[in-house]
């Protein structure tokens, strides 16, 4: 391994064995799997198919991912510039970028397990259990296919992903552990619910219905939730028609991630030089 | 591992391991993505095992000779059961509407019957049949031979081909043209549907006039012969009187049993005939008979006839019709009155005092029958129908039927009309097999043990309005196909009404303070429900197995006790009445605070999408805020009130013409039929041409035959 | 190159919200043992952060011409930062990996090879210290800069982690301490710098600092200097706010996390009463 792979491994590694150690995450992933599996058992959905099953677990993923990735990532840069570690690590030949890959990618890959796991496990439990109600009758899927839900679980943590990245984000820029709970619950808000105000209100303000494909996919959740709908749910309608731009509504949640690592690993790059040219300003302002 | 230790170097045999891992995760995800989920595209399964939609195919005329509807079988996206659809274009014709895809979503996969092999004919009445059964082909790689002289019981019909060279040899025979898929898809189709159906209902009742009068007036004759006058018995006066005068029968009891053999009217003037335990007390075998003013009593009481179901299945032998033993079993017991072979049969203003069957009729025996009274046994095991009808057309109107087994019993009835008459602790109170076409209405049903009207068998088209049936086990349950069943006030019974029929139309009945008000039992839905009433239900509807059931049209909804309490508008708001919360709305005011909890507004949202692919439930998306019949609602729970009488006649006259829709329910092409009653003269012409093979009364043939005429000319 | 200084600090100043918590300070820092020391507040620990660019000067500037190799510069904070859930050999081993360098050795030579798999949360604070330490030393740095390396050490313990400490320094590798055991300073120290209020009060080889003032040992510089500082700084020390700018600069200090003060609080008191010993702070994070 070569001198920059090595850093992101290391830290990746510690990062990994952290998640690995706290039990919250553990609970975290139980309690995301009761969630999504009680709402699938009181949905009702899961009991034919994964369309159905998707169908029933749309909205509530677009809260609970989410949750579930600002839990995972709204402390995970802050933590080693709280406890003073970040100013040790970089005494040694890792570089901000480096560092934060490694953090991200392990937070990501805590993703899969946190929220990847409770989905597959819940998509397995589809597939066992779902049958038709009568066995008289000759019967087929349909369109239902597990590869469907398997592109569920892809747009399930493309959306984590972006949402780990954000929070990140949100934990570089924050000051302590308070403000990054109340910088991790903007983010969400304004993620979860913001996106589509915005376009809410363009739309009411004259945007024409056109533009909707381009500017869904521009928030994560649009873009997620447009894209199970032209991916998944709509192939069960009909075989045609654009719910979102595909490339668009997929450039945009890798956008968020990227934007969200970029934007961490800006803060903690020059975090300590804005601090000191605020305290230039303030001493000329002072003298 | 990485838990004992997160930087120790991993071994070789975990990095192969972590690598492989990664690398099916991608393989999958990308496959997932590269995979088209409609690309596979499902192999025919046998016919049997479809989810039949579309044309009947256990309408008399299929089921008695070798006439076939050319069938398809389609796979959609969104439903697990394949759909059969008797008539090809029945499927062109659900394609076009609207409401398939929104159910079921699109096709992936449809095969039709091509009949290159199969020796294809029309049989002498222009059914389609072949000699065998088609194979399967994909529908877009067939052809069709479009307005060829072939016709199903509903109309022209399309005959799909897998060569060219075959259909164009058909087309040279038959006529037509030889068209693709495409095309077929574009024609047209004219509905002949369970609206159908609703719109001709007050024609069938204005056709029960015509035949009433006409049997008023066959029925006043001039007197020949006075029994006790002119003869000792009636039997002898009967046999005495000249074709078409009347033998009238003064006051008094008479103890003997006679046969009818003379077109004469046996007038009673509150005689009572008394039979001697043994056999039918009347049997009338000629046609044209008319039995007014008398009480029957003391018949035998065999209710069925093992013996001539014996005999009769050796006597047929071969050509032994699939539903012999029924036939002649039911056909064959004692009754008060039996006629056979005996069209035009005039009962009015008698009692029958049944030990085995009131009046029972077979082999053609249409008849009239006005103010019939018919006292049934107490237990029904031990007595039998009211009236058994047998292959034979009823008109029954302002009669009562008492105890017993049913109170009318008809078999192979097509266009029978029983209305206006009072059923009670009967079996069933009127039971149809195999019986199309039909009309039950106004009619009221008290105390029935299985259910007020029962409809078994698929037959298609009959309509079932107005009845009121009460304190019964089930109201209505009426199976077949492209069923009207509206205007009915079901009270106080385990179960309202079931939507057994396929493609049928449920609308305007009130269920009220049932243990069960409707129950969804076909499994792939095809049947509108809506705008009925369903008030003070112990549970408002239930669902068997099968895809989720959507009960509204449009948005036009059902009333739903309960479906608008809460803080919404009403008919704002999604009802289910299958799902726990919902359901208890009516019953329990708590249920409301259940119903705002976030988390069942977020499963309500999006449970109507993909319908086809969900199970057991029932949606109204559009519950109306106000009963749709708020009048007989009252009537239905007043205590001690009538039965409830609703004007449907002048509401579905008001109706006719001005509604399209059910376009998809039943369908044939517009050319092939011009009027509404058409078809189904036509059936009973192919019924009866077929039944005809054996040869068994010259005056039914001759009879239809007639008909046959007069409905083509 | 022995007569190039391994690190230096021109004319640098640091303020935090204005206030000036080191003032103008040029140092430069040669190979050997250099000792920071100085009261409370006086700038100790920012100086160590701003030699390993852990905080950046508000207006001067610091080079480490000298400082060389992968990891140039080895930090071992005045609060020993590890994360909890790893064992001191993972967490060394984290390090290690970082620069190649063998963690189990690294142990070992702070005494802590029996205590490689007791978990960081579960030693105590002076262990925690030396494992900071052997953090610093991984990687053969060429500047180690030790914010209270001794602090919450029993006696014995003090003395070796000073020696390790000491031991590093050779022709090119500078060591750093700031310490409030003078009598340390006094025995491995090659120079001093004391910090008063935020500037150098002085600075220099021990022998001629302790020649300078005419004391016999660093403690005896020590009150010296801080004495003659207090008289002659106590007109401007008024003017300015006096206390105030001792107390903005140790909430400095203790600052570099959650802005913890009653650690800090107690810290500082622990040192006034007894500046050699103070482990609650320490071991309280």
């Amino acid at each position: 391994m070569t001198g920059p792979l090595i850093g992101v491994a290391t830290v990746f590694r510690r990062e990994l064995a952290t998640v690995v150690r706290t039990p919250g995450y553990g609970v975290l992933a139980v309690g995301l799997l009761a969630a999504v599996g009680g709402l699938l058992a009181a949905g009702g959905g899961g009991a034919t198919g994964f369309v159905p099953a998707i169908v029933d677990l749309l909205l509530p993923t677009e809260a609970l991912v989410p949750l579930a990735a600002v839990v995972l990532g709204y402390r995970s840069l802050l933590a080693d510039g709280a406890s003073g570690e970040l100013a040790v690590i970089r005494t040694y030949p890792v570089r901000v970028g480096e560092y934060v890959a490694g953090v991200l990618l392990a937070r990501t890959v805590a993703l899969v397990g946190v929220v990847g796991a409770p989905y597959a496990a819940v998509g397995v439990g589809v597939w066992l259990t779902a049958a038709p109600d009568t066995g008289i009758f000759a019967t087929h899927t349909g369109i239902d296919s597990p590869l469907l839900y398997l592109r569920f679980l892809a747009f399930v943590l493309l959306l984590g992903a972006a949402y780990v990245s954000l929070a990140a984000a949100v934990s570089a820029l924050a000051a302590n552990r308070r403000s990054a709970i109340a910088l991790g619950v903007l983010a969400l808000v304004a993620g979860v619910l913001g996106g589509d105000l915005l376009l809410l209100r363009s739309l009411g303000a004259g945007a024409s219905p056109a533009t909707i494909p381009g500017s869904l996919a521009l928030t994560p959740n649009g873009a997620f939730r447009g894209l199970v709908f032209e991916h998944v749910i709509g192939v069960a309608f009909a075989p045609e028609g654009e719910f979102i731009a595909t490339g668009r509504a997929v450039g945009s949640l890798v956008g968020w991630t990227l934007l969200g690592a970029v934007v961490a690993g800006t803060a903690l790059a020059y975090g300590s030089q804005v601090d000191a040219a605020i305290e230039r300003v303030r001493s000329g302002i002072g003298d | 591992m990485a838990v004992s230790d997160p930087y120790g170097d991993p071994s070789r045999a975990l990095w192969i391991a972590l690598g492989v891992l990664l690398l099916v995760a991608v393989v999958a995800t990308a496959g997932a993505f590269a995979a088209d989920p409609e690309a596979a595209a499902p192999s025919p399964v046998p016919y049997d095992d479809v989810v039949e939609l579309g044309l009947s195919s256990e309408t008399d005329a299929l089921m008695t000779g070798s006439a076939r509807i050319p069938r398809t079988q389609v796979f959609y996206s969104q439903l697990q059961y394949v759909v059969g659809y008797n008539g090809v274009e029945s499927f062109a014709a659900a394609l076009e509407d609207g409401q398939t895809e929104r159910q079921f979503g699109y096709p992936i996969a449809a095969y039709v019957e091509t009949f290159d092999d199969a020796r294809p004919e029309t049989t002498e009445t222009g059914l389609f049949e072949s000699e065998s059964g088609g194979e399967w082909t994909p529908a877009a790689a067939a052809l069709y031979v479009v307005e060829s002289d072939a016709r199903s019981p509903a109309g022209e019909t399309i005959v799909p081909f897998r060569e060219r060279g075959a259909a164009e040899a058909f087309a040279a025979d038959h006529g037509g043209r030889v068209v693709d898929w495409e095309t077929v898809r574009r024609l047209s189709f004219d509905t002949d549907s369970a609206a159908t159906v609703r719109a001709m209902a007050p024609a069938r009742w204005d056709a029960a006039d015509g035949r009433i009068a006409a049997a008023e007036r066959r029925a006043d004759r001039p007197v020949s012969v006075v029994v006790g006058e002119d003869a000792p018995t009636i039997g002898a006066a009967v046999a005495a009187a000249p074709p078409n005068t009347t033998v009238v029968v003064p006051t008094g009891t008479y103890d003997e049993t006679l046969t009818v053999n003379e077109s004469v009217t046996v007038a009673g003037e509150g005689a009572r005939i008394r039979g001697d335990g043994n056999g039918s007390v009347i049997t009338v075998r000629a046609p044209d008979v008319a039995i007014t003013g008398i009480t029957v009593a003391g018949s035998g009481g065999q209710t069925r006839d093992p013996e001539a179901a014996r005999a009769g299945r050796e006597r047929e032998g071969e050509s032994e019709v699939w539903d012999t033993n029924i036939q002649l079993g039911y056909g064959h017991g004692d009754a008060g009155i039996r006629a056979i072979g005996a069209p035009g049969l005039v009962v009015d203003d008698v009692t029958v005092e049944a030990n085995a069957s009131g009046i029972l009729l077979r082999e053609g025996s249409h008849a009239v029958i006005r103010d019939l009274r018919v006292n049934g046994t107490e237990e029904w095991q031990d007595g039998f129908m009211g009236i058994t009808g047998m292959q034979s057309r009823v008109t029954v109107t302002d009669s009562r039927f008492e105890g017993g087994r049913d109170g009318i019993y008809l078999h192979r009835a097509d266009g029978s009309v029983v209305r206006n008459s009072t059923f009670a602790d009967n079996r069933y109170g009127v039971h149809l097999m195999y019986t199309s076409d039909a009309l039950l209405a106004d009619n009221a049903f008290r105390d029935e043990l299985y259910a007020g009207i029962t409809v078994m068998t698929r037959p298609s088209g009959n309509a079932i309005v107005g009845n009121d049936v009460r304190n019964s086990s089930a109201g209505v349950q009426a199976s077949g196909t492209r069923a009207y069943i509206g205007y009915n006030t079901l009270v106080g019974n385990e179960l309202g009404f079931s939507t057994s029929s396929r493609g049928s139309l449920y609308e305007r009945n009130v269920a009220a303070n049932n243990d069960l008000g409707a129950r969804a039992t076909t499994v792939v839905p095809s049947s509108r429900v809506v705008a009925n009433d369903f008030v003070g239900n112990a549970e408002h509807a239930t669902a068997g197995a099968g895809a989720l059931r959507v009960w509204a049209d449009g948005d036009r909804g059902n009333y739903w006790e309960g479906a608008n309490v809460g803080p919404h508008d009403p008919g704002e708001r999604a009802y289910r009445p299958t799902s726990p919360v919902d359901g208890a709305l009516h019953r329990h005011v708590a249920a409301v605070a259940v119903r705002e909890s976030p988390a069942v507004a977020l499963l309500d949202r999006l449970r109507g999408t993909v319908p086809g692919a969900r199970s057991g439930s029932i949606i109204d998306p559009a519950p109306a805020a106000a009963p749709y019949s708020p009048d007989r609602l009252d009537a239905a729970l007043a205590p001690n009130a009538g039965p409830a009488r609703a004007d449907w006649r002048t509401e579905l006259a008001d109706q006719r013409g001005d509604r399209d829709e059910d376009a998809a329910m039943n369908a044939r092409h517009r050319n092939a039929t011009g009027g509404g009653i058409g078809p189904e003269t036509k059936r009973v012409a192919a019924e009866t041409a077929s039944a005809g093979a054996g040869a068994r009364t010259s005056v039914i043939d001759a009879h239809t035959a007639a008909t046959e005429g007069a409905a083509d000319a | 190159m022995p007569d190039e200084p391994v690190s230096t600090l021109s004319d640098v100043t640091r303020t935090y919200g204005g206030v000036p918590v080191l003032d103008s300070i040029s140092l430069a820092i040669d190979p050997g043992v250099t000792a920071v020391i100085g009261p409370n507040g006086s700038g100790k620990s920012t100086l160590l952060r701003l030699l390993v660019g852990a905080t950046a000067p508000t207006t001067g500037e610091v080079r480490h011409p000298g400082a060389t190799g992968p990891k140039p510069i080895g930090y071992l904070p005045q609060r020993v930062p590890f994360r909890d859930g790893f064992t001191a050999r993972e967490t060394l081993a984290f390090y290690a990996r970082l620069v190649g360098d063998d963690p189990d050795a690294a142990l070992e030579q702070v005494g802590l090879a029996d205590a490689g798999d007791r978990r960081v949360e579960a030693l105590s604070g002076g262990m925690r210290r030396l494992l900071g330490i052997a953090q610093a030393v991984l990687g053969d740095p060429t500047l180690v800069a030790l914010d209270e390396p001794a602090s919450g050490l029993d006696p014995g313990m003090r003395e070796r982690a000073f020696r390790a400490a000491a031991e590093r320094a050779d022709r090119d590798t500078a060591v750093v301490i700031s310490s409030h055991a003078l009598d340390l300073v006094d025995d491995h120290a090659d120079r001093v710098v004391l910090l008063r209020r935020g500037g150098v009060a002085a600075a220099g080889p021990v022998g001629r600092l302790l020649d300078d003032h005419a004391v016999d040992d660093v403690s005896g510089l020590y009150r010296a200097v801080t004495a003659a500082e207090a008289r002659t700084g106590a007109e401007r020390s008024d003017e300015e706010g006096g206390d105030g700018d001792g107390d903005t600069g140790s909430d400095e200090e203790g600052g570099d996390g959650d802005g913890d003060t009653g650690s800090d609080e107690e810290e500082r008191d622990g040192d006034d009463a007894e500046p050699d010993v103070h482990v609650t702070g320490v071991s309280e994070r």
